[in-house]
């Protein structure tokens, strides 16, 4: 019977060749940001915010009228902070018989359902309160009419093109790896099984990912193309809905799409200020990968 | 300046990156991938980097907040990549020997069985080169229970490698 050696088998190891290279560290060093980068950034922010509010000023003292008119619009309803007491909770708020995207393209020029609902606070950025027959999209002409609502909802205007096309599709992106934007690496998703479907106007995501599970469904309320880092990639927003999960009901999302390869996709996730935040790396489900989900949906009844 | 920095910490870093990256390997291995760990480690340890006060302390301190990344990340359900042993067939080195590849991957399975402490203290001992007074610093328990994990854990190891053992 072989004696174990330990002390061989741990010189073993030690003589064992890595696989990370020097120039990959030296990599990750290169891409680290000190904190104090970031601070430098936010406070030039705020600096230029009130160089512009002065110049503004200034500028608005000069004309004829000495009174400086308050701009009223009325396609844009003012920012309000969201009182708890008048949000509704989520079992109250039901969700009407969804017609479809089209359906409701006459019906506002925002090209969105007429469905009463609350929108609640994302990222703590104060949303409107929608009521009937209004929309949820920043409205993109008034933004440039009311400067102070552009400077607290900032968009990039000349990234984002909003449009009217309808998502007629019946896309199932398997997801593959998930990085920060900015960053290198790859993590791997928990399971093989982590998906993001798109099927008309209704958006699917669910992954695991370092043991917690995250799972999102919601209308596609607005579309577009956007350019980022040179490429024109196709967003969507969607707001979270509590048709399978409470869990991140209100919760606003926009994504983009974008192709690496031919079977190959990038879903590209937004935070605030339409900052890219997290990009999946994807691939179009093969016939097998979408029957395996058929299956073990029909088994679960809710993905 | 902050290229200094840069050039200051791969300098401080280099004659440790063996050491690190398999001290990393073995201590996660069947848990996560050992790059998250080490790139995780690499960021913390670089942006406090002005707290080393000399050259010596980088290798402590660089372990050290490797220690803490992972008693932090320890109540975290992880994925156990041990469950499918057939992966050894996937394991590819070109230019080894298989044999001995499949006795290193062997004790690291053995190791990931260890209980966490154990595993720990061998590898900062057997790869790292720690003393006893060193890892009693860095794991902030006394010298006789770094000897006595020391000691339990040589004798799992050989428990769990024995060829009669059904632990695989």
């Amino acid at each position: 019977m072989k004696e174990i050696n330990l002390d061989q088998l741990f010189q073993e190891l030690n003589q064992e060749a890595t696989e990370v290279q020097i120039s990959e560290i030296t990599e990750w060093v290169k891409n680290i940001q000190s904190p104090g980068f970031r601070f430098k950034i936010a406070s030039s922010i705020v600096g230029l915010s009130i160089i512009l509010i002065v110049l503004y000023s200034f500028f608005k003292l000069n004309e004829q009228h000495l009174i400086i008119k308050t701009n009223k619009t009325t396609s844009v309803l003012p920012i309000e902070n969201l009182n708890p007491s008048k949000v509704l909770p989520p079992q109250d708020v039901t969700i009407l018989e969804a017609s479809t995207f089209q359906e409701d393209r006459a019906k506002t020029d925002a090209n969105i359902p007429n469905e009463p609902f609350q929108v609640f606070s994302f990222n703590k950025l104060p949303l409107k309160t929608v009521k009937s027959a209004q929309s949820t999209s920043f409205n993109e002409r008034n933004a440039s009419k009311n400067w102070i609502l552009a400077l607290f909802n900032i968009r990039n205007k000349q990234a984002i093109v909003f449009d009217s096309a309808i998502p007629q599709q019946n896309s199932l992106y398997i997801l593959d790896t998930m990085q920060n934007y900015r960053s290198n690496r790859k993590f791997s998703m928990d399971e093989k099984d982590c998906y993001l479907q798109i099927l008309n106007d209704y958006v699917v995501i669910s992954y695991r990912f370092r043991g917690s599970m995250v799972f999102k469904s919601g209308k596609i309320y607005e579309t577009g193309t956007m350019k980022l880092d040179g490429k024109e990639i196709r967003i969507y927003g969607f707001i979270c809905d509590n048709r399978y999960s409470p869990t991140n009901f209100g919760q606003r999302n926009f994504f983009g799409v974008s192709e690496s390869s031919s079977n190959s996709k990038e879903l590209i996730f937004f935070g605030t200020n339409w900052e890219p935040f997290f990009t999946f790396h994807s691939h179009c489900a093969s016939e097998n990968e979408r029957k395996k989900l058929m299956e073990r949906s029909s088994m679960q009844k809710n993905l | 300046m902050a290229e200094n920095k840069k050039i200051a910490f791969m300098k401080l870093y280099e004659p440790v990156h063996e050491k690190f990256e398999r001290f990393c390997k073995a201590r996660v291995y069947g848990q996560l991938d050992y790059k998250d760990l080490m790139h995780d480690t690499i960021v913390i340890a670089y942006n406090k980097f002005e707290t080393i006060k000399e050259a010596k302390a980088f290798l402590h301190f660089l372990f050290g907040v490797a220690i803490r990344i992972l008693s932090n990340n320890s109540k975290k359900k992880s994925l156990d990549y041990t469950e499918n042993l057939h992966q050894l067939e996937f394991i590819t080195h070109e230019k080894t020997d298989i044999e001995r590849t499949i006795e290193l991957e062997h004790l690291k399975i053995a190791l990931s069985r260890l209980p966490e402490d154990q595993r720990e203290t061998l590898l900062l001992f057997e790869i790292v080169g720690f003393s006893i007074k060193e890892i009693s610093h860095l794991q902030q328990i006394g010298e006789s229970a770094v000897k006595q994990r020391l000691s339990r854990g040589r004798q799992n190891l050989v428990q769990i490698l024995s060829p009669k053992s059904t632990k695989f």
